[in-house]
């Protein structure tokens, strides 16, 4: 399999960052080649059939999100780049933006034609300052080389672009609740249907993509959609970037195609398992992702594919990599803390769930458990699953119920050390009745 | 309360935006960045430039992780407890900030130079252990590095 | 409408495309549990409860949010869904305060009936709650944090029934907390209660009931508020011979088992019905403004003035010394020396005797009420028919206010704009010296010079007088032609005339309506924003004359006969000496109010509660009022005190000792009340009275707009646009005889002048 470096070809040159290097890498061709020659329908087409999905999570095919725009619609449109990375263990579009800016930029302009938007907003986590900061100098650059602004290339067509900080909320990365928080509100997510490409921001027809999706567009629409998707899988095309954290020699983020084996990864790329131990488990796709282990990590290829039929998934491409010394319920108990911690509150299971969960695992971590709190808290977990408001309360579920199911023994050996002090209750009865006064 | 100047970026940012509500979180950082949290008076300011009550400003304010409502230490230290954080030995520099500067998460140094916090992942999880020092991130971090970090600090 | 058809649980439903789920499941038998749904406010999604299984959905939907479309095939009982319905309980109940016996909402608590229903008895939460106290918002207003599960229902309802948005939601996730609007989390608002009244819980409780009741040991009594003209029903809650509470809350259109068993099962209230006027809305003085009732300072005998002094006397006594001094004085100087004064507070009942009182047995020209406005002139040439809340909220696309402040004065005027602008986007227009700050609704607001709103009737009444209206109103010529667009090409058209439109502008705007209706295929309908409960009544009963000048009482008028009028605090000081001049003053009262204190015989009346009659309207409904309490003094209803009297003057006045009766003979005499009868009213909630319309070619126009010129050249033209909005809650919280004696009011009064002005901004 070949490694070729789409989206990490300019990381290593000195300034990547600055539009002098860009320019002088190809950057902007792509934009030109659209404004002078391509309908916005094509540009569409052509990502569609680069069969380019989505690097913030749920991994939908990009060209369909962008051809749901209703085209006759009066109301302005507009596009969002999501660039609120907090999903814990991804670090990959911080990298991006601080080296290569500018095929962000380019890929929001991009999109901008596609659907006739004419402002678009990078909504950047605000933990990211520096980041911000860099970005509004490179519009600036581009807007100064006529990229940017009214009347780009002389081709009639006009778009600004803002850099809007979020302020500390894992919650606004999900799409309607950015859209909440860029219109100033509490971020809590918006009741779907309607989707933001009918109904987004100020109530208009919004895309939204990642920052990595987004920057992924000016080499398709230069080089093909389908040389894009030969690089990946048929299904999941291109490559894209890797964030790997945790127990590996060389942790970092890594551009790999799509399909790549996750075991060779592990092993060639990220130098193997620190200090020469042995893998027990991985968290394939940020912390929202079901975890894999070993053996899972065998068969496993990197595409979304591949990720599903493991019932786990891909999402923002996040490896988080743990070796046989690590205590799962430890990681599990980060986890929820980390959900308890970001849940926005709207909805009772995520909101009630996570808090339970959360104060569950600390009494079972501190040897305070019994026997039956393990599978309490996996029907805890199967009870959020499928019934919140947003994915949130899904992931949440998520990291929790199948670390159960693979990993039960290290949750077991905390209730088993305090079994004693619990067994002199009675069976049969599962709990404190509740006093209801009617 | 606010300098000219200040109110001047403000204008400025609120004129970019399509919708004036929407200027709401930047505005808000630049207040920030001027007195260093965000007392009731500014908060009222906040809502006559956008047209918002108090209720609007302060319930969106609490939604959000980086305003402060109370002042804070010169330097806000923002250990990351997360997952790969946590793998890669995380907690050790959390205690080590603890016994160095002599106090727990959420608390500040009685010479109100530093903050510290524990907060969610922080997006350096391939560097870590991280934290942040107000806006400036630090990877790889060990205790060593940690008191020459501290020291370097003016 | 288009309908489609839906398959719920294996049964084929008709119902309107793109009603929501949950309704027509509701409809259809299967109901469905849930917190946070509330029938007209946007839907929410919270809670989780209404969970229910679509064919070809991947995931459980919220039965709240999905809108019916044709083909869709539903699950709503099944072991996936009470499972789920369990869990969701769970969750609720996990933080939550296991504190039913000590909460005030115990026996009537939707969570409550949820765990019994819908929960699993067995608890599995062992963990720590985090428990947190619970504290006062406001002095009407405790909220319990712990108890709340987050449904929003009264941040909506603040939003959009109130149009306050005094409440919030501060913290995130687990953290969050109900806030009011100050920066210490307290409320600054009017304290309408009606985010109490959502509450599925016992988060937000109500100060004055707050360990006052028990649901089971209370009877509600449906009657109709004595405030406004408006004219709200409500539900007031008894125990033990007093009043405990005053709501609103449409039982019918819940859980219907929850309804019946839970919230009926302790209730015999009259009527399970509910389409009330106001649906579900009261404002404060509705809410909290009932506990007069129960003061202390209720007169309990008859008083007597003995050397000097109100004494005690026997009911005996006094009617023999009323009825013997009115014979001696109209024996003496005549039957115009005497003055029969009623109270547009009262009922029609009683008011009616006391016209027939002052026409037949006293034989007086002097048979009016206390009056703030003078409205006779507008109902004089009314030209088309009144407008209804229900018709105001569903069926007027455009709406024209002229003056006043309907969210002070007539608040279910206000909840009925905001809902006719939230529900089918109604176009409101506001014309006002004053922004109005809860009436932010309205697509346009036309600010105009202090008291100008007659040029404003000038200028729809007649193009070529734009010009003069501008320059009284100092609005541009451009914006009152843009009113007149909107009145003359709208083709349904709601004008609401307020208190602040007086004189010709008052004919003016009766005739209008006549006039737009004329170029045919309009529907026009006026709603006059009257003062009191009973206003339209009193006109309607006849007491129509001229209010006699204070100074005319000595020289010309010798005997005062009041009934529930306090002249001094009405019309001012000068009555103070007018009733010393007075040979007789005879007052009718529930207090000793400021004239009580200086008449001759001062008789113990009953109050709303312990009666039974019935208020008209500002839209010309007249409903019932009912008794609730049985009576703890000595007091007797009005319209038995006047026939009593009467009878020792040697007449009947006919009352047959019932109400009922009175009101059969109203029905029978007084034109629009044909027809009615109280059980007609018991089984149909208001009926509209036909009002009589002057035909237009009876109206002499030119006439008119000649008085209407002279009206606006004599406007004052140095007055300026306010630009501040009225503060909050001033004309809510507004003392007067009844909220005097209302403790929780009283103690409000001073709060509210602190804290309002200024502070929801
Ligand atoms: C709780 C939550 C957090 C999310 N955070 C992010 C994020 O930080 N960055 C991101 O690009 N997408 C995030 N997403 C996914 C977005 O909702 C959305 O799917 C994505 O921005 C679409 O872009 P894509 O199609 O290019 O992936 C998040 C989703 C959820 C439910
Ligand atoms: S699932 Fe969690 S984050 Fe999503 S809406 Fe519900 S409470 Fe908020
Ligand atoms: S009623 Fe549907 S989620 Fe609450």
């Amino acid at each position: 399999m070949e490694k070729v470096r789409v989206l990490s070809a300019r990381f290593d040159l000195p300034d990547s960052h600055t539009i002098e290097v860009y320019l002088r890498t190809g950057g902007y061709q792509a934009l030109r080649k659209a404004l002078a020659g391509m309908t916005p329908e094509a540009v569409i087409e052509e990502v569609k059939r680069s069969a380019l999905r989505g690097r913030g999570g749920a991994g939908f095919s990009t060209g369909m999100k962008w051809s749901f725009v209703p085209r006759d619609s009066a109301k302005p449109k507009y596009v969002i780049a999501n660039a609120d990375e907090s999903e814990p263990g991804t670090c990959k579009d911080r990298v991006l933006m601080e080296k290569d800016p500018h095929a962000v930029i380019e890929g929001i302009l991009l999109a901008a034609y596609a659907v006739d938007a004419h402002l678009a907003f990078i909504y950047i986590r605000g933990e990211y300052w520096y980041l911000k900061e860099r970005v509004e100098r490179a519009i600036e650059e581009a807007r100064a080389h006529g990229f940017v602004g009214a009347n780009i290339l002389g081709s009639g067509f006009s778009c600004d672009i803002l850099v809007h900080p979020g302020a500390g909320a894992y919650i606004c990365g999900e799409e309607t609740a950015l859209m909440e928080s860029l219109e100033g509100k509490r971020g809590y997510p918006r009741i779907k249907p309607p989707f933001p490409a009918v109904v987004g921001l100020y109530g208009c027809p919004t895309v939204i993509n990642n920052v990595e999706t987004l920057a992924s567009v000016p080499p398709i629409i230069l080089n093909g959609g389908d040389w894009f998707r030969r690089l990946g899988t048929e299904k999941s095309g291109g490559t894209r970037l890797f964030a790997v954290s945790g127990h590996v020699a060389r942790p970092g983020v890594y551009e790999l195609p799509m399909g790549y084996p996750m075991k060779r990864m592990i092993e060639e790329d990220c130098g193997g398992i620190r200090g020469g131990k042995r893998l027990k488990a991985v968290i394939p796709g940020g912390s929202s992702a079901p975890i894999l282990t070993a053996e899972e990590v065998e068969q496993c290829t990197l595409d979304f594919e591949s990720l599903v039929a493991l019932k786990s998934m891909l999402g923002s491409g996040a490896i988080i990599v743990m070796d046989e010394e690590t205590d799962i319920a430890q990681v599990v108990y980060r986890i929820t803390l980390f959900y308890e911690h970001e849940s926005c509150g709207w909805c009772v299971p995520c909101r009630e769930g996570t808090r339970w969960m959360r104060k569950l695992l600390e009494r079972i971590l501190r040897g305070e458990g019994r026997p039956r709190d393990v599978d309490l808290l996996y029907e805890l977990a199967r009870n959020i699953f499928g019934t919140t408001h947003c994915p949130l309360g899904d992931a949440a579920a998520w990291a929790v119920y199948p670390a159960i199911e693979k990993f039960r023994a290290d949750f077991e050996k905390y209730v088993r050390a305090s079994a004693v002090s619990v067994s002199a209750e009675p069976s049969g009865v599962s709990g404190v009745r509740r006093s209801l006064a009617v | 309360m606010l300098s000219t100047e200040t109110k001047e970026r403000i204008q400025r940012i609120i004129a970019r935006y399509p919708v004036k509500r929407s200027a709401l979180l930047p505005v808000l950082f630049v207040v920030q960045e001027e007195l260093g949290y965000l007392p009731d008076e500014a908060l009222h300011e906040v809502a006559r430039w956008l047209d918002l009550t108090f209720l609007d400003v302060e319930t969106i304010v609490s939604f959000y992780t980086m305003f402060h409502r109370r002042p804070i230490g010169r330097y806000h230290i923002q250990v990351c407890r997360n997952v790969s954080c946590y793998l890669c030995g995380g907690d050790a520099i959390r205690e080590h900030l603890e016994r160095r500067l002599g106090i727990r998460p959420g608390e500040t140094t009685p010479d109100g130079r530093f903050t510290l916090s524990e907060v969610e992942c922080i997006g350096a999880c391939s560097w870590a252990p991280a934290m942040q020092i107000n806006f400036t991130f630090y990877h790889h971090l060990t205790p060593e590095r940690v008191d020459e970090i501290l020291a370097s600090l003016p | 409408m288009e309908t489609v058809k839906v398959i719920i649980n294996g049964k084929e439903v008709e119902a309107p495309k793109g009603k929501l789920l949950l309704e027509v499941c509701f409809e259809a038998g299967f109901p469905i549990p849930n917190f946070c749904y509330y029938k007209d406010l946007p839907p929410q999604a919270a809670c989780r409860m209404c969970l229910v299984r679509i064919e070809k959905m991947g995931r459980l939907q919220t039965a709240c949010t999905v809108r019916v479309s044709d083909g869709m095939v539903v699950t709503t009982e099944s072991e996936e869904i009470r499972r789920t319905r369990v869990a969701m309980v769970d969750f609720i109940l996990a933080n939550h305060p296991l504190d039913c016996p000590v909460c005030d909402k115990g026996g009537e608590c939707e969570l409550q009936w949820m765990a019994m229903n819908y929960g699993d008895l067995l608890a599995r939460f062992d963990e720590r709650k985090d428990a947190t106290g619970e504290y006062p918002l406001s002095p009407f207003i405790w909220l319990d944090p712990q108890r709340c599960i987050l449904c929003y229902r009264c941040i909506r309802v603040c939003d959009e029934w109130v149009g306050n948005h005094a409440l919030g939601v501060r913290g995130r996730g687990a953290h969050s907390v109900i806030v009011g609007n100050r920066p210490d989390g307290t409320l600054a608002c009017e304290n309408c209660g009606n985010c109490v009244e959502v509450c599925p819980v016992g988060a937000l409780t109500s100060t004055n009931f707050r360990f006052r009741a028990r649901p089971w040991d209370i009877r509600d009594t449906v009657t109709t508020c004595t405030y406004c003209s408006d004219g709200c029903q409500l539900r007031l809650s008894i125990r033990e011979g007093r009043v405990v509470r005053a709501w609103a809350k449409d039982l019918t259109k819940m859980d219907a088992e929850f309804a019946n068993k839970v919230l009926f099962s302790f209730q015999t209230a009259p009527e399970t019905r509910h389409d009330w006027i106001n649906e579900e809305f009261l404002c404060l003085k509705g809410r909290y403004g009932n506990e007069f009732v129960n003061s202390p300072d209720r007169l309990t005998v008859p008083l007597l003035r003995r050397n000097g002094r109100l004494e005690p006397a026997t009911w005996e006594e006094a009617l023999k010394y009323v009825a013997q001094r009115l014979l001696e004085i109209k024996r003496t100087y005549g039957p115009e020396s005497i003055a029969c004064i009623g109270s547009p507070r009262l009922t029609n009942e009683d008011l009616y005797v006391l016209a027939k009182f002052g026409r037949q047995v006293v034989e007086t020209p002097h048979v009016t009420h206390a009056m703030d406005v003078d409205w006779r002139p507008f109902f004089k040439r009314l030209t088309v028919p009144l407008l209804t809340q229900p018709e105001l909220r569903e069926q007027m696309p455009t709406i024209l206010l002229i003056g006043g402040n309907p969210p002070e004065y007539n608040p279910l005027t206000a909840y009925s704009l905001r809902a006719a602008v939230h529900r089918h986007g109604a176009r409101l227009f506001i014309v006002g010296a004053r922004p109005i700050s809860r009436l932010q609704v309205a697509t346009r607001f036309f600010h105009i010079r202090l008291r100008s709103e007659p040029a404003v009737w000038l200028a729809l009444l007649d193009e070529g007088e734009v010009e003069r209206a501008a320059e009284a109103t100092l609005l541009t010529r451009e914006e009152l032609q843009e009113l007149r667009r909107i009145v003359w090409e709208a083709d349904r058209l709601a004008l609401l005339v307020s208190r602040d439109v007086t004189g010709p502008a008052l004919e003016a705007a009766a005739v209008l309506g006549g006039m737009l209706q004329a170029e045919g295929g309009r529907i026009v309908r006026v709603l006059p924003l009257l003062r009191f409960n009973n206003s339209l009544g009193a006109l309607d009963m006849g007491l129509m004359a001229e209010m006699p000048a204070p100074e005319q009482v000595g020289p010309q008028i010798k005997a005062l006969y009041l009934m529930g009028c306090d002249l001094v605090r009405f019309y001012g000081d000068a009555w103070r000496q007018a009733l010393a001049r007075a040979e007789l003053v005879v007052a009718h009262e529930l207090f000793l109010t400021r004239t009580a204190e200086l008449a001759h015989v001062v008789l113990p009346a009953m109050s709303f509660a312990e009666l039974d009659g019935t208020f008209t309207n500002n839209a010309g409904q007249v409903q019932r009022i009912r008794r609730a309490l049985s009576a703890a003094g000595d007091w007797r209803p009005d319209w038995m005190i006047i026939d009593q009297i009467a009878a020792k003057m040697g007449a009947d006045l006919g009352c047959r000792y019932s109400a009922a009766n009175i009101f059969r003979e109203i029905a029978e005499t007084i034109p629009g009340y044909e027809g009615i009868t109280y059980a007609r009213l018991n089984k149909e909630g208001a009926i509209q009275t036909a009002r009589p319309l002057m035909p237009l070619e009876a109206i002499d126009r030119a006439r008119l707009l000649e008085r209407l010129r002279a009206q606006v050249e004599a406007i004052d033209r140095t007055a300026e646009r306010p630009q501040e909005p009225a503060p909050l809650g001033i004309g809510l919280f507004e003392p007067g005889t009844l909220t005097e004696h209302v403790p929780l009011l009283r103690r409000a009064f001073g709060w509210v002048v602190k804290e309002s002005v200024g502070a929801s901004r």
